[in-house]
């Protein structure tokens, strides 16, 4: 289906290209396939872009690059097939369910009427969409959340939550890369390091990559940290 | 012997920032680097480095260091009008936007950013730290870049590139910068989302800077801007400048630090020629905003970009009673130097 986006400017540097307010995977594959032609078109004067939900912010040199000629290029991108050209992985990441790890447990099986045990095998039975990445440097927005663990934000955010949280909050679910204030229900944690800056250039999860998660013990917990911290990242699997 | 610089007293939240960190924003990254590029890039051109070399963001409060190398040229640019150079028995008055050749034990004494939040304390050479995700610039939540990813604390030792400076005589550029009266915006790519009128309140309106300010954004108090449609959007790219709107209707001007993506409808965007006077902003401020066209934004982005790389000619040879020997150590000039705690009025 060819897309038809409506174009923002935010600021003279930078469009906001707007899908609409509908958001799934097919449509951010699109826009992913968008955003890869456009940095291999080597269009002089764009500088980068973010793909979201249900938009592509694109980053520009108003001096280099009329902004009519970004958006031609942009409406040409979206008119041809939108495949993306990187093949989309799978990961399996344990968690720790519960607990000191995942504070919220509770509070959320009682706010959905679920057992504790429904809770993590509702969210450890879904396999997730890395629709973006924001917020924080590696922290991926997954989706869709089970329609029966939707809940709003907490009222009062945690000023501090600790590395590798398992969050969920409205549709999404995510995993905090690093410690930081944050209002999302934690359910869990795992000992995976989803970015080490000072080894990787890229984080664990990108764009229209697909995360399952496994519930595991304490103990395995352990081992994997024990093993991250000599330099040990899980490998994907090549999506299907 | 390594060189370095020595911090005696690091004042409130001096970090080291250049450019900023690019091409990583689809991963979460934010773009950090200087609040104002503009005093960074003079301060580097007058200490005789590339435009955007690392150097010392000033912030607040002032910042006292010691030189720690043979010779070193520096040069402090931004909300600064002059520093002091302690050298031996005596002290030096040297005013910004002039470079100094220091020596092996001199002590900079940089007073509070004047009328405005920031100032850059350049060293020729630079800064020897590695560049993390292709900067320098001190990110601090992910604790990256600059000195070991943190704000500067008394008692760090930043190794400078360069063990000793040629001799030479200093140099001077004749610019001062302000903080700005008026911030020129386009109307934001979330407009849409406010009422008719809340785009005429930003218009007509003066607002002022919340002390909850810092490096990701300037936190305005003035009148709610209203809005039309309710509620978050999905999570979209932010931009340097756009000013979000959270519920209790105060906008948010995003500055360097800021999240790459946000929930918040954006009423307006500073142009980009106005980003680095943004970030001259502090707590209590007074500010207001003008609306330009897009065509005018790039025109002045133009004259700006131009001025900018012009720079390097525009320097000339300072004269010698830009620096003066004061013999009285206890000169009413080094007071708030190290008034680190007390807020900037």
């Amino acid at each position: 289906m060819p897309l038809r986006p409506t174009f923002f400017d935010c600021g003279d540097a930078a469009l906001l290209v707007d899908f609409g307010s509908h958001y799934d995977p097919s449509l951010s594959q699109a826009i992913l396939a968008v955003s890869e032609a456009l940095t291999c078109s080597q269009l002089r004067g764009v500088n980068e872009s973010i793909p979201a939900l249900s938009t592509l912010t694109v980053f520009y040199d108003p001096l280099e690059l009329p902004k009519e000629n970004l958006i031609a290029e942009i409406e040409n991108h979206c008119r041809s097939e939108h495949a993306m050209a990187t093949k989309p992985r799978s990961w399996d990441i344990p968690v720790v369910y519960g607990g000191a790890s995942g504070p919220d447990l509770g509070e959320v099986s009682e706010r959905t009427g679920l057992t504790s045990d429904a809770v993590v095998s509702l969210h450890a039975g879904h396999t997730y969409y890395v629709y973006m990445l924001g917020f924080l440097p590696g922290f991926a927005y997954l989706g869709d959340l089970p329609q029966r663990l939707r809940l709003p934000r907490r009222k009062t955010p945690r000023a501090r939550v600790p590395t590798g949280s398992v969050a969920i909050a409205t549709d999404m679910t995510a995993v905090y890369p690093l410690e930081s204030p944050g209002g999302w229900h934690i359910l869990g944690n795992t000992p995976v390091v989803l970015w080490d800056m000072s080894r990787s250039g890229e984080p664990l999860f990108r764009p229209g990559d697909w995360v399952r998660f496994k519930p595991v013990s304490e103990e395995e917990a352990a081992e994997i940290r024990e093993k991250s911290r000599a330099g040990w990242a899980p490998e994907p699997q090549e999506a299907l | 012997m390594t060189a370095s610089l020595r911090i005696l007293d690091a004042g409130l939240a001096a970090t080291i920032q250049d450019s900023g960190r690019r091409g990583l924003q689809r991963f979460g990254v934010p773009v950090s680097g200087a609040l104002d590029h503009v005093s960074l890039r003079i301060a580097n051109v007058i200490a005789g480095n590339p435009p955007y070399m690392a150097a010392i963001e000033i912030i607040g409060a002032g910042l006292v260091a010691e030189v720690e190398a043979d010779s070193a040229v520096i040069a402090a640019a931004g909300m600064v009008s002059r520093f002091m150079v302690e050298s031996g028995k005596s002290m030096h008055v040297v005013s910004g936007f002039r470079s100094f050749l220091a020596r092996r034990g001199d002590i900079l004494k940089i007073p509070p950013p004047k009328n405005g939040s920031v100032c850059y304390l350049a060293v020729e050479g630079g800064f020897d730290v590695a560049p993390v995700l292709g900067s320098r610039s001190t990110y601090r939540r992910a604790k990256i870049g600059g000195f070991q990813g943190r704000t500067l604390a008394k008692g760090d030792r930043l190794p400078l590139c360069q063990p000793a400076a040629a001799e030479r005589p200093p140099v001077m550029l004749d610019v001062s910068l302000a903080a700005p009266e008026a911030l020129r915006i386009m109307r934001g790519p979330n407009a849409g989302y406010f009422t008719p009128s809340a785009f005429e309140t930003l218009l007509s309106s003066t607002y002022t800077v919340s002390p909850s300010s810092d490096r990701m954004g300037l936190r305005l108090q003035g009148p709610a801007l209203e809005r039309a449609i309710g509620g978050e959007l999905p999570s979209q790219g932010t931009t340097e400048g756009g000013m979000q709107v959270p519920p209790d209707g105060l906008p948010i001007m995003l500055l360097a630090d800021r999240q790459t993506t946000g929930g918040y409808p954006r009423i307006a965007t500073v142009i980009g020629a106005d980003i680095a006077a943004a970030g001259r902003l502090t707590a209590g401020i007074a500010i207001r905003f003008e609306e330009v066209t897009r065509d005018e934004a790039v025109g002045l982005l133009k004259a700006q970009q131009s001025w900018l790389a012009s720079l390097p000619w525009l320097l000339k040879a300072a004269p010698a009673d830009a620096v003066s020997v004061e013999r009285l150590l206890s000169n009413n000039l080094i007071d708030g130097v190290t008034s680190a705690g007390e807020d900037n009025p």
